[in-house]
């Protein structure tokens, strides 16, 4: 389980985190909603590594311990078991997908992945020997996602999941996410525009605004609270379709 | 797992380098002065391996690297002087050249990409200056005398084994991982690589070829002078490593040595060579990078 | 007193070239490497004024900067663009590459030997006081703080020079209000390298001019803009000045050598340990 605590990061004057406190479990998927600059990226940064907070604490708990990550680099969290996905996928273009998702599992010093296993759950099983960068846009998504889990990844974290991919596409990872996430037991925190997607998805949701949470609750909960609605819709409730 | 598959080499490549090399042997037994020629390309060789796994492997753009290059030929140079013998020089050398870059590497390995050139390039010239105002070094005359045991055999045996190192280092564990940091830093950050780790010891091991190629160079005339390390000579071995392929590591090896015998012979146009040459620099790497950026 | 007025004289002509730098990098986020090579045209082609040409101090100047300005944007057209949006090493291995081209094109029409201005080319020295002020550095100093008043006049007041800090700032943004990028960028180029010329005639017109001459002040000047802030035009500013008297102070009281490296030595550790430099700009260090 991943949690952090009144979480602030501001640059210079402006706040892009403002007193953020979010909480995801084993086996949980919990979606982040917000309009661009809401703070949504940044606090992805934060819990992976990529950034410093100004103030607040981020935690990890495993196997009955506490865990601080603050003071952590970002290799030292992925190899705690947070993993991230980026928006556009940023996979090694000159390896293969079979490559890519060994450069996972030796960066993160994983013995005994079975690849075998991890390219069939991802579908990936008959393009394990194509190029990276040769691969369609659905796919390349696919291998990121097989690479962080075979670096041991037991706290996702994907950055805009769906993003770029139609609605088929987008149907099939959400299922995949629910396979894998119910076989390996993960957590899952998802940043996600698609709100059907995370309807779907998640069992909770967070709404960010100007760096601060301005709701949380059910995907039904949240969709239909005014604030959301107003800071996020623009006025208009979201028909689920 | 089959990463060592991914990661050989060209192997029509190596051999050629070797080949060449062997050639440069053989025909060196003609005159003093092919000796030398023969000499100077696997020692430009040496040195073109050593930068590629820091900058054609790794991804960080070195601009200094003649002070490696340097730190190994005074460092022979000293250890011959005070009576050590060649192997015990060598390992010295090699040794004192690891150990700078494994402090250099964690001081500037965080630097950003454009910084980190200029830093080295900083580096490169204080080293420079400091060597030209050392008197016990030889100051800005240079230090003489040095056994001159570089033959073209010796070298080329030195080549080889810089050549299978450099190798194997590719396509070991280390080596994997540079060049995944090399390829994108930030992914390698998020699937648990030590990214900085990474960076340090592709250069260790990349300064030792160098520091081994500056040994060689030590022992070539018998003299040396910090004439002989400057900026130029690190943008030499870079523009090896571009023209031939950086990553590759035979590639940046033969462009050395192709490079060095090019200019051997053509001595006398030294200006219009350069003139070509780096409008070969621009060009090459103008297009290259062009079609990777249509691509992507 | 007169190492005062050496400083600030040699402190402008690094001001002026760290402008350049500054300009490029706030525009571009890269570092023009063969921008020094562009001062030593400028230096050159003063020359070139002064002695084959026999025109004045002036109309040299001139001329100087015309040239650089065009070689500039032709640079920034045939050679950076094409390679706009690639990380590092391939822009820097080009402009490497077009240093050294500069550099040796020189080299084939004028030789490798050092030359000299013409002794009437800003001869003459100012008795002030007990002092000799050679006419050249004051020259070369009221030249220069007059051309910084213009390029902060520019940067702020007109219409191109707020487009310039706007795409130095937020390039998206900028665009997205109409900005030409592309235009903003040659002009960015322009100026630069202009300001290049003048320092590289200042420089010319103070010591000796070489093919080779540009690597040495560029580099200190380049280390004066990092440690100003790279990217700030005040802090080019502060860090050229700043640099000039430092080092003519250091080569006064120690010698000359430590003179020479103490530049690179402040680069260093400026970079290390503030990359951000006095002003504080947010670059150069990767992520954590």
């Amino acid at each position: 389980m991943i949690q952090c605590e009144n979480l602030c990061k501001s640059y210079g004057g402006i706040v892009a985190v403002d007193r953020v406190s979010i909480s995801a479990s084993p086996n949980e998927t919990v979606g982040i909603i917000g309009s661009n600059g809401a703070g949504k990226t940044t606090l992805f940064n934060l819990l992976t590594g990529f950034d410093r907070p100004t103030s607040g604490q981020i935690y990890l708990m495993r196997g009955g311990g506490k865990i601080l990550l603050n003071r952590l680099p970002p290799y030292r969290r992925a190899k705690e078991g947070v993993g991230r996905t980026f928006q556009n996928p940023r996979l090694f273009g000159n390896l293969t997908v079979e490559g890519n998702i060994q450069a996972g599992a030796l960066g993160a010093h994983q013995r005994n992945v079975d690849y075998e296993a991890l390219l069939n759950e991802l579908g990936l099983w008959e393009k394990r020997e194509l190029t990276a960068e040769s691969l369609p846009y659905g796919d390349q998504k696919r291998v990121e996602l097989a690479r962080t889990l075979a670096a041991g990844a037991k706290v996702l974290l994907l950055d805009e999941p769906a993003a770029g991919l139609n609605e088929t596409e987008t149907a099939a990872l959400a299922d995949l996410l629910v396979g894998v996430r119910q076989h390996r037991l993960l957590t899952i925190i998802l940043i996600e525009h698609n709100m059907d997607f995370i309807q779907h998805l998640c069992k909770r949701v967070y709404a960010m605004d100007l760096g601060k949470i301005i709701s949380t609750g059910t995907p039904k909960e949240v969709l239909e609270s005014p604030q959301v609605i107003d800071a996020i819709f623009g006025g208009k409730r979201f028909d689920a379709g | 797992m089959n990463i060592r598959r991914r990661f050989k080499p060209g192997r029509w490549g190596c051999w050629t380098v070797v080949v060449i090399g062997g050639l440069g042997v053989l025909l060196s037994r003609g005159s003093a002065y092919q000796s030398q020629i023969a000499s100077r390309m696997m020692i430009a060789a040496c040195m073109a391996a050593g930068l590629d796994l820091c900058v054609g492997i790794a991804g960080q753009l070195s601009l200094g690297h003649a002070v490696f290059m340097a730190a190994g030929a005074y460092t022979c140079a000293v250890a011959t002087a005070s009576g050590l013998g060649i192997w015990m020089s060598l390992i010295l050398a090699v040794l004192i050249g690891a150990g700078g870059a494994f402090i250099l590497g964690y001081a500037m390995m965080s630097l950003r990409g454009d910084y980190l050139a200029v830093a080295t390039l900083g580096l490169g010239e204080i080293v420079r200056v400091a060597l030209e105002n050392t008197s016990s070094l030889g100051g800005a005359a240079g230090f003489y005398n040095i056994p001159r045991f570089t033959t073209p055999p010796f070298t080329w045996l030195l080549m080889l084994l810089c050549l299978v190192c450099a190798v194997v280092f590719k396509q070991s564990r280390p080596g994997f991982l540079a060049s995944a940091v090399g390829q994108d830093e930030e992914a390698s950050m998020a699937i648990g690589i030590n990214t900085r780790h990474a960076k340090v010891i592709a250069l260790m091991v990349g300064a030792i070829f160098t520091a081994l190629a500056g040994v060689l160079y030590s022992g070539l005339n018998g003299f040396i002078s910090p004439r002989d390390f400057t900026f130029t000579r690190s943008i030499d071995m870079l523009a090896a490593v571009v023209l031939g392929g950086p990553g590759t590591i035979f590639g940046p090896m033969l462009a050395a040595m192709l490079m060095e015998c090019f200019f051997a012979v053509f001595q006398t146009l030294s200006v219009v060579r350069m003139i070509l040459y780096s409008l070969a620099l621009i060009v090459v790497t103008i297009i290259r990078y062009k079609k990777w950026r249509a691509t992507s | 007193m007169q190492q005062l007025i050496n400083g600030l004289s040699i402190g402008s002509v690094y001001a002026l070239v760290a402008l350049g730098y500054s300009l490029v990098f706030g525009v571009l986020r890269m570092i023009n490497f063969a921008h020094c090579d562009i001062m030593m045209l400028g230096a050159y082609a003063g020359y070139f004024c002064a002695s084959y040409l026999q025109l004045g101090f002036i109309l040299s100047t001139l001329w100087a900067v015309l040239f650089c300005s065009a070689v500039g944007i032709v640079i920034e057209r045939w050679a950076y663009r094409p390679l706009r949006g690639i990380r590092g090493m391939p822009i820097m291995v080009v402009a490497i590459g077009l240093s050294l081209l500069l550099e040796y094109i020189v080299m084939f029409f004028f030789g490798a030997d050092v030359r000299v201005y013409p002794p009437d080319f800003l001869g003459g020295i100012l008795v002030i006081g007990g002092i000799s002020l050679p006419v050249s550095r004051l020259v070369a100093l009221v030249l220069a703080l007059f051309l910084m008043g213009g390029l902060q006049f520019i940067l702020h007041k007109t219409r191109q020079g707020r487009a310039m800090r706007a795409v130095a700032d937020d390039s998206i943004a900028a665009r997205l209000c109409g900005v030409d990028e592309k235009k903003i960028i040659s002009l960015a180029f322009a100026i630069g390298s202009a300001l290049a010329g003048v320092a590289g005639v200042a420089y010319g017109s103070m010591y000796l001019i070489s093919p080779l001459m540009g690597t040495t002040p560029g580099l200190k000047a380049f280390a004066a803009a990092v440690v100003g802030g790279i990217g700030s035009i005040p802090g080019a500013l502060l860090g050229g000045f700043a640099l000039g008297l430092v080092e003519t102070f250091v080569g006064a009281v120690w010698n000359t050598a430590f003179k020479d490296m103490i530049a690179f030595i402040i680069l260093i550790v400026v970079i290390l340990f503030k990359p951000g430099g006095l002003a504080g700009s947010k670059v150069g260090k990767t992520r954590l």
